[in-house]
């Protein structure tokens, strides 16, 4: 099923929250991975003060720095572990939030969808094919909640935008391109004295632990793309290489794909990590217009409703109600033969850019509190997962890639 | 009385027309050729698109000669008889020279400008040939290029019988049919100034040249090709005539002249209105 058509918007995840923590009830919730992301979550969660639904009871990371900032972060209050077993062996334990690296994904979440513990898993799923349909199948035999880390599907730009493109306003889609460019090495620092610490901390620059653009950044892309045309890609190609950062990793610094859809949609796709310039965007293209959520803008092929000068609009009154005046062209802002370029329409007016991660983890504890998953959540994180492994198969071996038949759900 | 008014973006500057007693579904029809003839003119006279076939004549005519499609053949006739009668003050191969001083980079600025002008060009409007003598020519029709697509836009509302409209590009190029429905022609006042300023047009034009203090600081934009300068006056001119190609090309020659050339070009388009505001 496609996310989006039972999707919350914030504003009813607002209203369901009151609802679901009226009684006093929150979601307890264990935290396996404190690294920067992980804590960035904590951050987030500790944000909520009003109706916080989550009750943060346990920590764990087994890399010491990690342990104690989220013992830190909790003000030593909660039970804090190295091993991530620990956690799951807790009472009363709703919900684990992982958000370890990659490889790490797979084990860890399988163990806690068969201990009948929810999961919200950071993207992208797994590092390998066959540990997401092995997560997949967990997730399915357990009846449990799995929402994978995808926070636009709940950033309010996203779901109009997405409501704009299912309703026709786009006319047919024809294209999507879509890229995500940095200017950083990801390189952490390594103690000096650890030296043997250098995959641990920097496993997202190795082939073994992480597949690097594609399963930090693309997947969040592909996800948006096959949101809008509703479908999975049905074939990839790609290629990839390192071309700048020439430091012994094992990560492409640079790919390029072309994902096909049964329609005959491509969703063109790069990444890089050299150059900043253009940031990152999904530019959705149909027929009748163009959306780019990332920036909040929606660009019609005949943009309509444009504003008219004052004196014309009186002018056009004046005509309506039959009155004969002078027309004041100009006026005191008046600059003639002032360039004027279509600037787009912002898809919310006067968005308040909402924290959209938080969103998501309020959504979660509320699906949580209400013990079912929102519909569709896992199956976008799935294909997601999925295709930028398969990108990255594509890019490694020179060929068109297929779904293959083991992997559909 | 019913209305249907709209607005659309082309040539950088927003279009919007008035048609009184058009019913919504007759003006969304007319809308759309509108929009059809103005994007035309839009590609076909972009120095930046390189699909437009000014575009493409600005890179080939180098050295060589070009026939021209019979539109452009015509606008560059045009160019070469304005040429003439405003004594050169209307030339359109500066744009090298205008597009340096508008990025203030002076590098091999007077080579380039030697080089460019009407006369550094060969133009044969028997075979529709043309060639520049300079690789750093280019043709620049912005300065009329709206006149063009107004004077198309009127020809087709006339020939799907429309007896009244306004029609307005960016408020600086104005073209009308008819008169207001409600009295004699359209009756406009430019900004908020004093006399000679309230005008009334029926059946034909004004376009609007110049720079008008706002507070902010604006940045001159039309080049004087005999002087060799950016012209910065804080003045509006405005011309009335029947053809908004013509009063694009006056009001924008006369902005640029001097009083002696003003006055010899006043004399010499008397068919003409010319108002003028001084802001200094």
């Amino acid at each position: 099923m496609a996310a989006g058509a039972l999707l919350m918007m914030p504003g009813t995840i607002i209203n369901t929250l009151a609802q679901a923590t009226k009684s006093g009830q929150k979601a307890k919730v264990g935290f396996i991975g404190v690294g920067s992301r992980g804590r960035q979550l904590m951050r987030l969660i500790q944000a909520v003060k009003t109706n916080n639904p989550f009750e943060i009871v346990a920590v764990c990371d087994n890399y010491e720095p990690n342990y104690q900032q989220a013992i830190k972060m909790t003000d030593g209050k909660v039970k804090a572990f190295y091993d991530y077993r620990k956690v799951l062996e807790l009472k009363d334990l709703d919900a684990v939030i992982v958000a370890t690296p990659l490889h790490q994904h797979a084990h860890i979440v399988i163990d806690a969808l068969d201990a009948g513990i929810h999961v919200l898993c950071e993207k992208s799923m797994a590092r390998t094919l066959e540990d997401t349909k092995k997560m997949a199948d967990a997730f399915y035999r357990s009846g449990k909640i799995l929402h994978i880390g995808h926070q636009r599907l709940f950033d309010p730009v996203y779901q109009k935008g997405m409501k704009m493109v299912h309703n026709g306003e786009l006319g047919k889609i024809t294209q999507i391109r879509a890229y995500w460019h940095r200017n950083n090495d990801w390189r952490r620092k390594v103690p000096a004295e650890h030296p043997e610490l250098e995959r641990q901390i920097n496993w997202r620059l190795y082939d073994e632990y992480s597949c690097g653009l594609m399963t930090e950044l693309a997947c969040h892309q592909i996800q948006v793309a096959n949101w809008a045309l509703q479908a999975e890609p049905v074939s990839v190609r790609g290629v990839g290489g390192i071309n700048y950062w020439k430091d012994g990793r094992e990560v492409y610094d640079n790919v390029a794909l072309i994902y096909s859809y049964a329609d005959g949609t491509q969703l063109i796709y790069d990444s890089m990590s050299s150059n900043r310039h253009y940031g990152l965007q999904e530019q959705i293209m149909g027929d009748k217009g163009t959306l780019e959520m990332e920036t909040n803008r929606f660009y019609s092929e005949h943009p309509k409703n444009i504003e008219k000068p004052k004196g014309i609009l009186q002018m056009i009154t004046d005509i309506e109600k039959g009155i004969f005046d002078v027309v004041p062209i100009g006026g005191a802002s008046w600059i003639p033969e002032t360039k004027m370029k279509y600037k787009g329409e912002a898809i919310i007016p006067d968005n308040r850019k909402l924290q959209n991660t938080q969103e998501q983890l309020l959504a979660f504890a509320v699906a949580v509190l209400e013990d079912k998953p929102i519909p569709g959540i896992f199956e976008q994180g799935y294909h997601a997962s999925v295709w930028s492994l398969l990108g990255q198969q594509a890019m490694e071996t020179g060929e068109t890639v297929f779904l293959p038949n083991q992997l559909k759900l | 009385m019913k209305v249907y008014s709209n607005a659309f973006f082309a040539m950088n500057t927003r279009f919007v027309f008035v048609l009184p007693n058009i019913n919504e579904s007759k003006g969304e029809e007319l809308y759309e050729q509108i929009k059809i003839i103005a994007d035309k003119w839009e590609r076909r006279l972009s120095r930046f698109d390189s699909k437009a076939d000014l575009f493409r004549l600005n890179n080939t005519a180098h050295g060589y000669r070009v026939t021209v499609p019979i539109y452009l053949a015509e606008l560059i006739n045009l160019c070469e008889d304005y040429w003439k009668k405003t004594e050169g003050l209307f030339d359109p191969t500066y744009a090298s020279v205008y597009d340096l001083l508008k990025k203030n980079e002076n590098q091999n600025i007077e080579l380039i400008r030697s080089q460019c002008g009407w006369d550094q060009l060969e133009w044969n409007k028997v075979t529709n040939t043309i060639r520049f003598n300079s690789e750093y020519m280019q043709l620049d029709f912005g300065s009329f290029g709206k006149g063009v697509a107004l004077k198309q836009v009127v020809q087709y509302l006339k020939s799907e019988g429309i007896e009244s409209a306004f029609l307005s590009f960016g408020e600086s190029s104005i073209a009308t049919i008819g008169s207001h429905p409600f009295g004699k022609g359209w009756p406009i006042l430019i900004s908020e100034s004093s006399l000679d300023s309230k005008l009334s047009l029926c059946d034909d034009c004004i376009s609007i040249s110049g720079m008008q203090e706002n507070g902010e600081n604006l940045q001159a934009h039309i080049y004087h090709p005999v002087k060799r300068e950016m012209v910065s006056r804080r003045e509006i001119v405005a011309v009335q005539c029947d053809c908004p190609i013509t009063a694009e090309i006056i009001s924008t020659t006369i902005y640029m002249a001097d009083l002696a050339e003003r006055n010899r070009l006043i004399e010499k388009f008397q068919r003409v209105k010319i108002l003028l505001k001084n802001q200094q």
